[in-house]
Formats: C-alpha cells, structure tokens, sequence
C-alpha cells in the first residue's frame, strides 16, 4: 500500500507545487492605481496577446500596431473617409522637397513632459538606428527642429507616399524615455508604454492574452469617450456568445456562421474586405511559365466565382488584376473564366492537346507543381482541379510559412498562392512587383511596367500619380506575373460610432479598431 | 537489498539523463536550423513597405544575433545557455527565458493534474474492469472505452466547451482566470481551479480510457497469476484484493505507462489551451516553429524536452523502487 500512498503523494505535491507557483500570478501592472469596472469597453479577439503596445516590442503583425496606436500617436491620421487628420500634429504641409508639421500646443507624454519637435528628430533618428522593417525611412534626407513645436523633414527627392507611409504610421516616442537606454529594444515597462496617445498602458497579461487601457483625460484632443479599454483573448464562439449576452462590446471577426444570425439579432455587423487578396504566383523564370500567354491562359481557366462560393461560402471579392482593388465591374474582367480562350492561347504558344488527354510541349506532358501555404489548402486543391480539368497536370504541395517563403526566395516553385496586404498606400503595388519580399513578384521583364510604378512614387500630383498607377495596372493585367484571384470579406461586430477605415488604419491594417471612434 | 539495487541503479539513470540531455541540447538547435526557412522572414516577412535590401538585412541580422556561420552561432547559443539566457524571440520581441517562465507552468500544471487524475481513474478504472472481465456488462464497457479512445482531443474539448461552458455555462470558456482578476490567496485558488475544470477534464478523458485499457489488460494478466488464484481460494474480501493484491502490481506498470504518455499528453494542450484560450506554450511553440522563431523554438523545445526528460527518470526511479518492493 506504502508505495501506491507515494506515489499518489508525488503527484500531488507536483500539482500543488506547480499551482502555487501560478497563484503567484505573471501579469505586469503598469498603473498605480487598481481599474475600475464601471466603463470598461470589451473587445474581444482570438489571440489576444498581440505584444506589449510599444513600438518595439508589440507584435508585428497588424493588430499589434493598432493596440500601440492607442497610447503611441503619430503626427497623423487616417479619419472614416481615409482622409488624413490632425493627430499630433495640428498643421502640416507638404512640398516637393519635404514636409512641415506644427505639433499640437497641447500634446504631453502620459507622464506630463511637453511633446516637442525635438522628440520627432529623436524618433526619426531612432528608427535609423535600430531599423523597423515596416518603416521605410531611406528617402529621408534630414529631419530638424525649427523650434520647439515645428519640424521639417527633407526628403531626398519628392516622394508622394510620405503621409501615407512615414507620417501617417511613424509612432513618435520621447527622447527623455526612449533615449534614456542603450537599446530601445530592452526598454521595459512602464517606460516603453509611455507615449502621447489617448490612452495609457493599464495592464499587459501576456499568459491570459489580456491588455487594459485607460483613458488619458489630459489627450490634447479631448477626453477619450471610455474609461477603459479591455483587449481580451477569447476563442470565437465565446465570443459570438458573449456579443449576445451584452459582456463583450466588440468583436474584431466572427465566424461567417455567426454573421447572419447575429445582423438578424440587430447586433450592429461591420463587413469588410481584407485587402489581403490571394494571388496565383507564377515562376516566369520557369521555361514553361516564361510565355504570358501561357500565364493567361491559366487565368482563363480558372472560375472564380466558384472559388467565392465553395472556398469562401460566399464571403469574398473578386479582385481586380489590374492590381489595387476590388473587380468593381465585372465586364471589365481581362479574364473571366473561358476555357475556350485558355485554350486558344496555348495553341498559339505552341502546345497541344488531344481531347481529353493532358497538353503537351515540346513533346511532354505539361506537369506543374502548386505550392500554397498549409491555411490554403482548400482553396489550393480547388486551383488544382480546375486546372487538372483543362488537361494540366498540377500536383499540388503544402507547406508551413517558414518553408514555404524559403520556397518562394528561392525560386523553387511552379505555381504558388500567395497574399499580402493591398491595402494603404498604392505604393504597395511597387512593393507587390519589385520588392524582394518572397512574396513579390521580383519582375523587372517590362521596362514600362517598371518605369510606371517607380515614376509614381516621385509623383506628387494626385491625378498624376493615379494615370501612372492605372498605366502600371493595365502593363501588370497583361504580363500577368500574378493573377490576383480573390479578396476574402471579414465581419466585426462593433458599436456606434465604429467604422472601417477605407485603405485599413495605419500603413493599411484591415481592422474596424480605429482609435478616433473612442475620441470625442 | 532492495535499496541498494536502487541506489546501485541511480548513477546509471543519472548518467543516461545527463547525456541525453547534451544531445538534446545539440539536436535541438542542429534539427530547427535544418529546417528550411530564414529567421529574417519572421522580421520582414509581415512588413508591407520596405524594401528589405541587404544592409538592412544585415543589421536586423546583427541586431537579433542571426549573423555569423552556424558554427559561430553555436558556440554562442551553448555560451548563452550557459549563463541561463534563453535569447530572444524575434516575433515576441522579448526574453525567450520570460516566456518560458511566464507560460510552461500552465501547461505543466494542465498535464500534471490531467494525469493524475487520468492515473487515478485508469488504474482503478482498469482493475474494476478487469474483474468485470466475462460479464454482461463487459462488452459495453469495452465499446465505451474505445469510442472515447477514438475521439481526438480537440473534438472532446470542442465539445466540453459547447456542453458546459456555452449552453450549460457552469465552466468558464476561456482563460486561465477572468480578466483582469485581482483575486488573492484562497479565492485566487479557487478561480484558478474552477478555470481549469473543463481543460484538465478534456485531456484527463482522453487520457484515462487509454491508462484505462491498459490497467484493464495488466489486472486481467495478474489475475491469472498462482498467488491471486490462491488468495481468492483463501478467501481475501474484494475490497482487500482490490487494495492489497491488484492495485499494488499493477502500479509499476501503470506508473510507467502514464510517464510514457506525457509528451503526447503535451501535444494534446496545445488543443486544449486553442480551444479554452488557456495560457501555455502549446500555441507558442506552433507558432515558433511555424514563422521560424528559432530562439523561442529552441528554447521551448529544450526546457519541454528536459522536462519530460526528468518527469521520465523520476518514474524511472519509481518503477525501480516499486519492482524492488516486488
């Protein structure tokens, strides 16, 4: 009996061994002071712990910059139209050779200190120093204080993104803080968590994925509308069930499942593109894929509105492969789904086919290998079939991202589906094309196509810009080095006066949670 | 006798953990850099506006410690682990050693009372039904124990939290506390366990049918044994052959199976913890793996892998005592 009573005494005292060290609890808490339930905001996510909200150390992916916009501002930002507004900066204009902003008189870091130009010099230099892969600062020439809330940024040459992609999403930090370390990485908290925005850091629960805000009633644009912010993990069902019980305010996405049920419950539903199309990625250093016309052949076969309703159950848009938006017309679509017109391209690109039997080149059955990512692997078999069914052979490989962008950089792929963000500013098409991103096209084969895109960067007139960008649009549709398929549609649950903002918040996150809903 | 065959057995045990534990030191950082894909994506990968050229790529590179050959960064993960420093995670931005502790004791936590209460239900579990080997009912504990068996563990916690978390609402549905809670002491105890419930329910169910089936075939094996036969010609009560007879020789064995099904017990949290929107490193290590966070990789994988290397000697220490005893 001794030993069986051992053993059972082991056990226990590892579970109670273990426990007590979780009683200790794990959480940071930033603020003195203990929160307050009363106007508590609830929003809801699945993952929760996106980083602590600091410009170094929040996750990198988009809502991680998001939750950090709530206590960091940058000098502007992107209101419900997309328009860009005052932010920290009350004023601001811009030139050919740069850009002026007048801080708001007003702004002061959480912990009281003024915000001056100074700081903005310091951040800029920050970021040069210990670089953000998100933040593009090589067309910066210099950054100087005129005076203590004026600074003037000279760009090396004009450079028409500047608000959207430096100004509009560059989160100022204060050199009293930030530059009080050798390394901004290892700032710890509260420091890191100090900034200007409209709520300071409460609390960060990295175990529980739980994050407070708390209203900071001194914000030089009025006191935030609630008291407090909870960001926390919760899986979806919980949270749909929460919506309905009233306990959870907003919920950043629902299942599709849920979406009908919940609009027909008078639960307030914003639906929204992603902007995060995918792409069927051809190799065009591929011998077979070199040919366009053989890329836009494949277009052809492929039926997209199928894909809509059998991948997506309907919750997608078709995307225009022109390049930065949504198919608004359908008749305008360079490929709809026409196997006869597939056809007719690979017989002018020399290939063959006896009825039913696979297409043949250069006396060989054409084989192709389609790489996709592990989460696409429905819509990646459904590609393959279609293919398979005009004579294609497409053997289809998944991967997980590490190997998969491995793949992509090294160019061992045939086919691949592919998505990043559209969303932001259209310079994401460069980006798209020329970038050496695994996922960028990397072609540089059309002179014009190239020249269009980088000429649209220098372009600081609008209309201007928007012809070079429609001309890069139609050159890409025709090359056809991607063919963007689909853009899938999200749905949050979020309250008046919540909205999606157009180009997605910052550099372009598809997120209904912009911080101006919570201001007066 | 029986101690100093322990005892004469221990050096042996330590020394067979001690290297295993170097190589896993070695494998593990050896098998994740083999894996293709480059840290540096998880830096770049997400980021939409910047052309990442190469010295650029250079200083994140220098900046995170992903420059230099393998060999070179090697010798400085075995120079940091020797100081006690994990890294640092690339997608967490922070100390790998801080993530660690912050989420290994839930996950430990989760599979240590999922066990032994798995353990306690499949050994008593499997005597009794063993006994009731050749009875009516015999068939339908059988059919019972292999439809839980063949659930797999991410549909009983889907619905354990549909059953009692969302319609009957008498468990929590998410987290390992309420958020945000201030709660100290006992009622911090109590919350804590009351969050647990539908967890460790989940991964202790899954877990006993198959400690069940086991104790179950072991018992059937005992009873077929002279000494049994004659302690029940003897006329020892049922609770006595219970306690006295069964139980106690099927322990080492039972014993040593639960320690056996400890890492799948961890694969199987991290549906639990999906699932539950329970704290632990489950989730964390798919995710490294996944975006190829080779330092948070590396070290979940070593400090879970001399984990399970420990809770293994331990048994194995008690199995060589419960043998000795006979």
């Amino acid at each position: 009996m001794r030993p069986l009573l051992s053993c059972f005494t082991l056990s226990a005292r590892l579970v109670v061994g273990v426990f007590m060290s979780l009683l200790a609890g794990a959480s940071v808490g930033v603020a003195d002071d203990a929160p307050t339930r009363g106007t508590r905001f609830v929003i809801a996510d699945e993952v929760g712990d996106w980083g602590i909200p600091s410009p170094y150390l929040h996750d990198r992916r988009g809502p991680g910059f998001i939750l950090t916009s709530l206590v960091f501002d940058t000098l502007i930002w992107k209101d419900a139209t997309g328009a860009f507004v005052p932010s920290l900066a009350e004023t601001w204009t811009v030139d050919d050779t740069g850009a002026t902003f007048t801080l708001h008189p007003k702004a002061r870091w959480h912990d009281g200190v003024p915000v001056t130009a100074d700081d903005v010099v310091f951040t800029v230099g920050m970021f040069r120093e210990f670089p953000l892969a998100s933040l593009d600062l090589s067309r910066i020439q210099s950054v100087r204080a005129l005076d203590d809330h004026t600074v003037r940024f000279e760009m090396t040459q004009p450079f028409a993104p500047f608000l959207a992609t430096i100004a509009g999403v560059m989160p100022i930090v204060g050199r009293h803080l930030h530059g009080a370390v050798e390394t901004p990485m290892t700032l710890g908290l509260p420091q890191a968590a100090i900034g200007s925005g409209p709520f300071r850091l409460e609390h960060y629960d990295r175990v529980q994925g739980a994050t407070l805000f708390r209203a900071n009633h001194a914000y030089h644009r009025g006191r935030p509308t609630v008291e407090e912010i909870a960001f926390v993990r919760m899986t979806p069902p919980v949270a749909v069930a929460g919506v309905r019980k009233g306990t959870v305010d907003l919920a950043t996405s629902v299942p599709v499942r849920d979406a009908e049920s919940l609009a027909a419950a008078g639960v307030r539903l914003l639906v929204h593109d992603t902007g995060h199309p995918v792409r069927l990625k051809y190799n065009t250093r591929h011998p077979v894929l070199a040919d366009g016309r053989v890329r836009r052949a494949f277009a052809h076969f492929i039926d997209r509105k199928r894909v809509i309703e059998t991948v997506y159950l309907g919750w997608a848009v078709p995307w225009d492969p022109r390049g930065l938006a949504p198919l608004a017309d359908p008749a305008r679509d360079p490929y709809p789904f026409d196997p006869g017109a597939g056809q007719r391209l690979l017989e002018q690109a020399g290939w063959s086919r006896t009825p039913d039997g696979p297409w043949i080149r250069e006396n060989e059955a054409v084989r192709l290998d389609l790489l996709a990512p592990r989460a696409q692997e429905s819509l990646a078999r459904l590609i393959g079939q279609q293919l398979g069914a005009q004579g294609l052979g497409v053997a289809v490989r998944l991967l997980d991202r590490g190997a998969f962008d491995e793949a992509l950089r090294q160019g061992a792929y045939d086919l691949a589906l592919t998505s990043h963000g559209l969303l932001g500013d259209p310079d994401v098409f460069r980006q798209g094309v020329l970038g050496t991103r695994p996922d960028s096209d990397r072609y540089t084969a059309n002179p014009d196509l190239v020249a269009a895109l980088e000429a649209q960067v220098t372009q600081t007139d609008p209309a201007r810009r928007q012809a070079l960008l429609a001309r890069a649009g139609e050159l890409y549709a025709r090359d056809l080095p991607s063919y963007v398929l689909v853009s899938p549609r999200r749905a949050a649950v979020a309250p008046e006066p919540f909205f999606f903002t157009p180009g997605g918040v910052g550099p372009g996150v598809p997120s209904v949670l912009n911080k101006l809903a919570f201001l007066p | 006798m029986s101690r100093r065959a322990t005892a004469r057995s221990l050096p042996g045990a330590v020394f067979g953990y001690a290297l295993t534990l170097t190589l896993l030191v070695c494998l593990n950082f050896v098998a994740l850099h083999a894996l293709p894909g480059d840290p540096l994506t998880v830096l770049l990968g997400d980021a939409t506006l910047v052309f990442p050229d190469e010295a650029l790529r250079a200083r994140l590179a220098d900046l995170h410690g992903l420059d230099g050959s393998l060999g070179e960064r090697f010798l400085r993960y075995v120079g940091r682990l020797a100081r006690g420093d994990l890294g640092w995670s690339l997608s967490h931005a922070a100390p790998v050693r801080d993530l660690v502790i912050q989420m290994l004791p839930w996950t430990l936590a989760l599979v240590a009372c999922a066990s032994v209460l798995a353990f306690v239900l499949g050994l008593g579990g499997g005597v009794e039904a063993a006994l009731r080997h050749g009875s009516r009912e015999n068939p339908w504990i059988l059919a019972t124990l292999a439809f839980l068996d063949s659930i797999p563990p991410f549909v009983k916690a889907i619905l354990i939290l549909f059953v009692f978390g969302l319609w009957l609402e008498v468990v929590p549905t998410a987290g390992a506390l309420a958020p945000f809670s201030d709660t100290t002491g006992l009622a911090r105890a109590l919350e804590l366990a009351h969050h647990a419930v539908a967890p460790v329910a989940t991964l202790a169910v899954h877990e006993t049918s198959k400690l069940l089936l086991f104790a179950r075939g072991t018992t059937l094996a005992l009873l077929s044994r002279p000494f049994l036969t004659v302690a029940v010609a003897k006329g020892v009560g049922p609770w006595r052959l219970r306690r006295a007879y069964l139980a106690p020789n099927a322990l080492a064995a039972v014993v040593a199976r639960t320690a056996a099904l400890m890492s799948g017990m961890m694969a199987g949290a991290v549906f639990v913890e999906t699932v539950f929107a329970y704290p632990g490193i489950g989730r964390l290590a798919v995710e490294a793996i996944a975006v190829r966070d080779l330092p948070l990789a590396q070290g979940l994988f070593l400090v879970l892998g001399a984990v399970i290397l420990t809770l293994n000697l331990v048994a194995d220490l008690i199995v060589l005592r419960l043998d000795a005893r006979g």
